[in-house]
């Protein structure tokens, strides 16, 4: 058994990265992401089976206990993941610099897929020194 | 194998250095920058999609890159590297002499994490007036809480070698392997068809290997070249065996005779999720060089013969390409491609075990007890496509260009055996391009796809209501069997369009060095008409705008958005399954 029905999904994605520069020896970066998507089942409407459930010779009854109601609800999916990062480095002369950047994500997961909830959120840091010989 | 990896590293150089005879050498230079330091992690909540590739969780890791240059004159030797944990890690190595020798050495290391597939969603029982039945599909996850991840390392080889200057032959080799390791969830579908699935945890241990040899040469003005290839795929992990249940009703447990007479196996523990182990050799010839005062050619023509050596299934493919391209006028050109692909696979036999063998009430007729069939290979097709572009300096700034193709596919031994299921698809599409000087550039294009006979899922439908006879067709017991199932579908099905509208516009405005606006939109829109009683189509639009500014020296920015907006219209089917 069949119907038709329309499956649609709606994908936004913003972001932003700068770098600034305020004196030789020190270097400022940014960057952020949004990103949004979501897909659904429009309406879902099965034939009407009604009819033909009392005619049906083997087993008389049983179809009318079918319910569709929650079907277009089997595909939802709604992720929202934001992505926030600062970087610095710090020259302290022509062969050496110090970087530091430290980033953070977080996704929210509003529907679910097979895997169940997928929310979550992940922070970074990560220092260093560079050398160029 | 990182034991290779670093030995090829030292090689390279020196391979490179004693080759051939360079030019004179000027005073070499050498750059270095190391970087070092560490890095910290840490997740909240789920960490498998937010983390997919990356494994650290509340530790301080070590980390480094490394940079080397070596200059001089025709040689050059770089090596980049990033160590970022003891699964995620890079390095290559390239270098060049003179025109002599190239080559290049690397490899690629990652871990990704996978989640869970719960099951939680295969939960079904049927309704017999206001008790519950017996039909019902159910699952079992065996290994809750499994951390699934799989550890991918990549490392390859290129090399090309100039053997004379005179009719410019030269030799190229390459390698490439690819190893995953860790552990991956496979489900087991057991009972009768879908009745009960089982999660349990595999062992991941596969290897690709690729390695390409080649030579290629001069003739007046005709290059000719041969190339060699090898494929392989396996699986080292060990087998994953999983439980078949014991056929039964799933109700009240009783008729285990009648229910197992219907399954290929039952109650038994068999090996499943096997991976192929294939391999391929193939073998291509490229000739190309001047046609006429203004035209350029390049063919070429290729056979590939493939094997699953655990099934012992063969493939065959032949493949040619010609393209011409031609200067008509100072300012129209005609580029034509004509390609040619010819497949053939072995039909495997599948030998099933007498329906209801043995048991009382069995109609011994073998239409409706002996289900053994030839599957034959949906790889079977013979594939041509040819198109032809103009294209058409109309001015200094505007240019415009025609694109028509057709392409042919026809499918042996489908949707039955002797059958020939041929699609055809022609195409148009009109391009303009304007540009001026690095200011604007602008771009508009449309194309038409009119298709007839996409590919179709035969039967691949079950009724609809409203079919006038509901029964199965097939004469046989009176119970309802599995087989008579199939019966019922009748409806071919597919998502393929026969008239695709695709629209693509983009501008790129560049007031200055320092600014550039880039804005633009695709669609698609299509459907098929050739459909009785479906409606598929399918609409999309993609809108973008980036922004990229230097405002001063001290600061620059990067900005954009991207929307897309995509629907589908199709069937939905419930599988009713009934035994």
């Amino acid at each position: 058994m069949y119907t038709m029905a329309d499956y649609s999904s709606n994908v936004y994605n913003v972001y932003f990265t700068t770098n600034f520069r305020p004196a030789p020896k020190i270097q400022f970066s940014t960057t952020f992401a949004y990103n949004k998507s979501d897909a659904r089942i429009l309406a879902v409407n099965m034939p009407d089976i009604s009819a033909r459930v009392a005619a049906d010779p083997v087993f008389p009854g049983e179809l009318e206990y079918f319910n569709f109601e929650h079907m277009t609800e089997y595909s939802d999916l709604d992720y929202e993941y934001i992505q926030v990062g600062l970087g610095m480095a710090y020259r302290f002369g022509p062969k050496m610099q110090l970087t530091a950047d430290a980033d953070f994500a977080r996704l929210n997961d509003s529907k679910g897929y097979v895997f169940g909830i997928e929310s979550g959120s992940l922070f970074f840091i990560r220092t260093g020194i560079q050398y160029d010989f | 194998m990182k034991r290779n990896i670093i030995i090829a590293l030292f090689l390279l150089p020196a391979i490179l250095i004693c080759t051939g005879n360079g030019p004179a050498k000027a005073a070499p230079t050498h750059d270095y920058s190391f970087w070092l330091g560490s890095h910290y992690t840490s997740f909240e909540d789920y960490n498998k999609k937010v983390g997919e590739y990356n494994l650290g969780n509340d530790e301080l890791l070590p980390e480094f890159k490394g940079f080397y240059l070596y200059r001089s004159d025709g040689s050059l030797f770089r090596i980049d590297g990033h160590y970022y944990d003891n699964k995620n890690a890079e390095v290559t190595a390239r270098g060049i002499r003179g025109d002599r020798a190239g080559g290049e050495v690397y490899y690629r290391s990652l871990v990704r994490q996978e989640g869970q597939d719960l099951l939680e969603n295969i939960n079904a029982r049927e309704r017999t007036g206001t008790t519950q039945g017996g039909k019902m599909l159910t699952h079992a996850v065996n290994d809750p809480g499994a951390d699934y991840n799989t550890h991918r390392q990549e490392f390859g080889t290129k090399f090309e070698y100039l053997l004379s200057r005179k009719n410019n032959i030269k030799i190229m080799a390459a390698h490439r392997s690819i190893l995953k390791k860790g552990e991956e969830q496979k489900i087991l579908s057991t009972h009768c068809f879908s009745c009960h699935l089982e999660s349990n945890t595999a062992k991941v241990d596969r290897q690709t290997h690729q390695f390409q040899a080649g030579i290629q040469g001069d003739i007046d003005n005709y290059t000719l070249g041969y190339e060699f290839g090898f494929r392989s795929f396996d699986s080292k992990a060990d087998e994953l065996y999983g439980t078949y249940d014991e056929a039964k009703h799933p109700a009240n447990g009783g008729n285990i005779a009648e229910f197992s007479s219907r399954l290929s196996y039952d109650d038994t523990t068999l090996v499943y999720g096997v991976y192929p182990e294939t391999e391929k050799m193939s073998h291509k010839v490229r000739f190309k060089g001047d046609l006429g005062k203004n035209g350029r050619f390049s063919s070429s023509l290729g056979y590939s013969r493939a094997k699953n050596k655990r099934s012992d299934l063969e493939s065959d493919a032949w493949v040619g390409a010609l393209n011409y391209s031609v200067l008509l006028s100072e300012r129209v050109r005609l580029i034509t491609t004509a390609t040619g692909t010819r497949l053939t696979a072995d039909d495997p036999f599948i030998d099933v075990p007498t329906y209801r063998d043995g048991m009382a009430g069995t109609n011994t007729s073998a239409a409706i007890s002996d289900f053994d069939f030839t599957r034959y290979s949906g790889l079977d097709r013979a594939d041509a496509r040819i198109s032809a572009e103009l294209i058409m300096r109309l001015n200094k700034a505007t240019t415009f260009s025609v694109l028509t193709g057709f392409n042919h596919i026809d499918r042996y031994d489908y949707p039955l055996p002797e059958y020939h299921y041929k699609t055809n698809q022609f195409y148009g599409q009109v391009k303009f391009r304007f540009r001026s000087g690095i200011k604007y550039n602008n771009m508009v294009k449309y194309r038409l796809e009119l298709t007839s006979d996409p590919w179709r899922s035969f039967r691949g439908l079950f009724e609809s209501p409203g079919r006038e006879v509901l029964m199965p067709d097939v004469i046989g017991p009176t119970l309802f069997s599995y087989y008579q199932r199939e019966k019922l579908r009748y409806q071919a099905v597919t998502n393929q369009p026969t008239k695709a509208h695709l629209f693509e516009f983009s501008s790129t405005y560049k007031p200055d060095l320092r600014h550039t606006v880039m804005l633009g939109v695709k669609g698609k829109y299509d459907k098929n008409d050739d459909l009785d009683s479906l409606d598929v189509k399918h609409y999309s639009v993609q809108p973008y705008l980036n922004l990229v500014a230097s405002p001063s020296p001290k600061w620059s920015f990067v900005a954009g958005y991207t929307y897309g907006y995509f629907k589908s219209r199709g069937p939905v089917s419930i599988a009713l399954f009934d035994g």
